[in-house]
């Protein structure tokens, strides 16, 4: 395959993210912030897949302790830099990945070279103490740096991102995404379908008739026979589902006729512009562009234009069909169709994009015809995510973003509630605010667990008041778990964490899948997980 | 993990939905908690050594466990690469179990890795009851099908159906991925689930009917299926077509692209031709990564008790953002395995031997595909060995009238559940 890329070695995620995403992939450029072993199971998992480079932040040497939990570190490291080590041991994974590492505390980092963080494609920022996460969440905000905070503490783990204007075409949604028009044909399809006089064909040819066809028969006859009206009330489309069966010679012997009665919604629902998408263009056309503008702004602006002209109101057209019982030639003149369509909106959409690229004083060339093409495909599931911003999660009243999400999810409990992960989500909160003003984790020493104990109740009381949310089934015993686990990270969890993590980042450099939004939470004391938007 | 295993928690397992023991922390390395998991009598066994495989023996070496045997019967190839991770290049070719378990002896001192480059089914009941727990990364219904068989079988029941020595339940940990999507499931041998009980999680293989293949082909997938199908065993009636060889996939993809081409459908790739054929599921570490360490924390707290044991299925999909979600698998009181084994088919007096296992036993029944069948005083049909089937084989045309009486419990046994489970079929005439 091209530019380097091993087909064979990444045969299984190609499957998923094609060449495309691989080559999206290849080219990023990663900062991992502590390699513990939640940072290190992170990055392994970005390293296998064939990430472009990367570079790992961690001030600490390896100790004693590092060995019994983190996978890429040994016993002949001991006292070296932990950033150096387990670069090494991580490059080992795969020839293919550039990598570095910085001895350098990440607080000292954040405060002197704070632009340092925008040359990257995504910062995963593992095991960071509030302060320093805040600043370093406010820098990658204003710089639209990409941010996965990973976190995991004892038993429990989270993943949260922080993403402004983060932009995909390919979002891969698992639904049916295809769009027959068959309610609101073009000339062509209309053309087609008419031509078919089913009473002359034989019984195979009849029962092999593409049920699009079969379909757009159906509507147009029920429209000749009810003043030009689609089927609207309950008992009208169960009617008109009646007269598709009622077409057939032999139903039970016609799978075409099966299909399309069972698809017979299809017939009368008229395609739209999806209110996200609208949402979107509207946006697009209240804003100028610049020359600073993505290709994404560009075409999405272009998109706007085409629904205004050409697309009469309507995207381009996706032009995949679904298979259905045919006769291979019809099949196959009936996919050629929407290809067409498809292959002449996206002719449009660049038209649009070259005249605007062109105002810019940019050349049509700066967005291939490939990458034209493909935004048309994906028009109708377009994706522009911004989640909060951290700082917004962390404000200390019940302005917080994280007020609703957190009372929203104390309201639909885990079977048992004292599981439910937000519970868990809060305690670590607490815990951070204690550390915040002791200097230390609790229950670092086994001589205070009584004391901590109950100062953790305390923050975790102080928290859900700031917050205005009740306390639901949140307990004393939530504050125990905490200082039992004593800031610990256990393999397992921060394997956890990782997966999901390198998962999330995966999607956000590819630029493909929507991401998460913003926040899950694993509770490994009963295997459960929680997503939120905080 | 000393904090977790040596102070005491709110939240042992003996406070869960599955309260299978109580959590006993200590001050000293004597506790029963961190017995459980890094003393002598903690053995735990990983089936496979793929993509979770790798991942599963990592997180268990590094939780503490001392003690590890793996079972796989593959050997490295290259596309495992991008996810197994104690496989090099220079390892293709060579058995995974024995590759992984060198590995992981070397990488975490005082851990015991014990490798089988075999089959599961090449051991026996009393190999699989030295486990404390069995933990399964596979990428099949069968094999897993067949552990549990296995395990369900080593709980030792009264005829009630109740377990007598709560030591021969063995716990059986399941994960599994798809892409983005994956599962991580508690088996508790007769308390719980079982696998059999819930097998229609796993819907059946996507596969296209002969006539579209042959007739009327549509999409690249039917050009592929009858290159493969169809034209190989004509052009090679005495050659079965290797998968893995490169020779023989181009010559089904160029096949496959004739055909396309003079039905002018487009789209045939090799990729899409090898996946096809090998029915390719995608994979990446990152899912392997999130289920296998769900999975091994598991059998962390189910030797532990350092928590509450997964009730019992989860689910994760990070197709659009992250979702998840925990359930509570019911058990099902006629399961063949884990259940009463006993089901009433009320049929007609006429109805064949060969059309009774058709209809109520194969397919979408019971979903076994070579089942035997016999009455308490003769045998009536018999897969193997090849004698013996010949013999009973005349029997498939007869009117089950012929082979029993109403109300007869005829005894029905498979592959697919191993060798200690059987069905009783009671047969009604209808």
């Amino acid at each position: 395959m091209a530019d380097g890329m091993d087909s064979n070695k990444y045969d299984r995620q190609l499957r998923l993210w094609g060449a495309n995403g691989q080559r999206a992939l290849m080219t990023s450029h990663i900062l991992l912030i502590t390699a513990g072993p939640t940072g290190t199971e992170t990055l392994k998992n970005l390293v296998l897949p064939g990430v472009g480079r990367f570079t790992i932040m961690d001030a600490a040497k390896v100790q004693e302790r590092d060995l019994g939990n983190n996978f890429f570190v040994t016993e002949e490291h001991l006292g070296r830099p932990r950033a150096e080590v387990t670069c090494e041991l991580l490059l080992e994974l795969n020839p293919d990945v550039n990598g570095d590492f910085r001895v350098a505390d990440v607080a000292s980092v954040i405060e002197e070279e704070p632009q340092y963080f925008s040359t990257f494609n995504l910062v995963i920022a593992t095991q960071l103490a509030a302060g320093p996460l805040a600043k370093l969440a406010e820098i990658c905000w204003d710089s639209h740096t990409p941010l996965l905070v990973c976190r995991s503490y004892g038993l429990i783990c989270y993943v949260r991102t922080q993403l402004r204007d983060h932009c995909i075409v390919e979002s891969k949604p698992e639904s049916d995404q295809s769009e027959l028009r068959i309610a609101a044909p073009w000339p062509e399809l209309e053309a087609h379908c008419s031509a078919v006089d089913l009473a002359k064909l034989d019984s195979k040819e009849h029962s092999h008739t593409p049920y699009v066809v079969l379909m757009f028969q159906a509507i147009a006859a029920w429209k000749a026979q009810h003043g030009g009206q689609l089927p609207a009330s309950f008992e009208e489309k169960r009617k008109f589902q009646q007269t598709i069966k009622d077409m057939a010679r032999d139903f039970d012997n016609e799978i075409n006729f099966q299909e399309a009665s069972e698809h017979y919604y299809k017939a009368y629902t008229l395609p739209c512009v999806p209110e996200e998408i609208q949402a979107l263009l509207a946006e697009a056309q209240a804003h100028d562009l610049t020359p600073q503008s993505s290709s994404f702004r560009v075409l999405l602006r272009a998109l706007a234009d085409f629904v205004a002209q050409e697309g009469g109101g309507l995207l381009p057209l996706p032009g995949d069909i679904p298979d259905m019982t045919s006769d291979t030639d019809s099949f196959v003149a009936l996919q050629a169709l929407y290809k067409a369509k498809a292959a002449r909106d996206a002719a449009a959409l660049a038209t649009h994009a070259a005249r605007h690229l062109a105002a810019l004083g940019r050349p049509a060339s700066t967005i291939a015809p490939d990458d034209v093409a493909l935004f048309a495909k994906n028009a109708h599931c377009l994706l522009s995510v911004t989640t909060s911003a951290l700082k917004q999660e962390l404000a200390a009243d019940a302005s917080s973003s994280a007020a609703e999400g957190v009372a929203e999810a104390m309201e639909d409990p885990a079977e048992l509630p004292a599981q439910t992960p937000i519970c868990w989500y809060l305690a670590l909160r607490a815990a951070d605010r204690f550390q915040a003003k002791r200097g230390r984790w609790p229950g670092e020493t086994a001589a205070t667990i009584a004391l901590d104990n109950q100062a953790v109740w305390a923050e975790l009381q102080a928290l859900v008041k700031e917050l205005g949310v009740g306390k639901g089934p949140l307990g004393l015993a939530h504050a125990r778990e905490v200082v039992r686990a004593g800031a610990s990270e256990v393999h397992c969890v921060a394997s956890v964490v990782g997966g999901i993590a390198s998962q999330e980042a995966v999607k956000v450099v590819t630029r493909q899948y929507a991401p998460l939004d913003n926040t899950a939470v694993y509770n490994g004391v009963a295997g459960v997980l929680g997503v939120y938007k905080l | 993990m000393d904090r977790l295993l040596l102070r005491s928690s709110p939240f042992g397992a003996e406070t869960g939905a599955l309260p299978i023991g109580e959590f006993e922390p200590g001050e000293e390395a004597s506790a029963r908690a961190w017995d459980a998991l890094m003393g002598e009598d903690c053995k735990i066994l990983v089936i496979g050594a793929g993509g979770l495989g790798c991942e599963l023996l990592k997180d268990l070496a590094l939780s503490g466990c001392r003690d590890i045997t793996v079972i796989d019967v593959d050997t490295i190839d290259l596309s495992n690469l991008n996810r197994q991770f104690l496989f090099r290049m220079k390892d293709v070719g060579r058995p995974k179990a024995v590759v992984a378990a060198e590995f992981i002896e070397k990488r975490v001192p005082g851990c015991k890795v014990a490798a089988h480059h075999a089959k599961i089914q090449d051991f026996d009941g009393e190999f699989y009851s030295q486990f404390s727990v069995v933990v399964s990364g596979l990428d099949n219904v069968e094999a897993r099908r067949w552990m549990n068989s296995m395990l369900c079988s080593l709980a030792e029941i009264d005829d009630d159906g109740n377990v007598i020595d709560p030591d021969t339940i063995i716990p059986f940990v399941d994960g599994g991925t798809e892409g983005f999507k994956g599962h991580a499931r508690v088996i508790l041998p007769r308390h719980t689930s079982c696998f059999e009980c819930s097998l229609d999680l796993f819907p059946p293989q996507r596969v296209f009917p002969m006539c579209t293949i042959a007739d009327t082909p549509r999409l690249p997938e039917h050009c592929i299926s009858y290159a493969h199908l169809l034209q190989w065993p004509q052009a090679f009636p005495d050659k079965k077509l290797d998968k893995d060889d490169p020779e023989h996939m181009k010559w089904i993809h160029e096949r496959a692209q004739e055909r396309a081409e003079q039905h002018q459908i487009p789209d045939v790739t090799y990729m899409l031709t090898v996946g096809v054929v090998k029915n390719v599921i995608p994979a990446v570490a990152s899912t392997n990564a999130v289920v296998s360490a769900a999975c091994a924390l598991e059998v962390v707290k189910l030797v532990t008790y350092a928590g509450h044991v997964l009730n019992t299925y989860l689910m994760y999909n990070g197709v659009t953002g992250v979702y998840g979600s925990t359930m509570a698998l019911e058990r099902r009181a006629d399961c063949v395995v884990c259940g009463a084994p006993r089901r009433t088919f009320r049929v007609p007096a006429a109805t064949t031997l060969r059309a009774f296992i058709a209809d109520h036993l194969g397919g979408a029944a019971l979903k076994i595909r070579k089942p035997s069948v016999t009455h308490p005083s003769r045998v009536l049909f018999m897969q193997a060995p090849p004698a013996l089937r010949a013999q009973t084989e005349p029997n498939l045309d007869l009117p089950l009238s012929e082979l029993c009486a109403d109300g007869d419990e005829l005894t029905v046994t498979d592959p697919a559940w191993g060798q200690g489970t059987a069905l009783g079929a009671v047969i009604k005439f209808s």
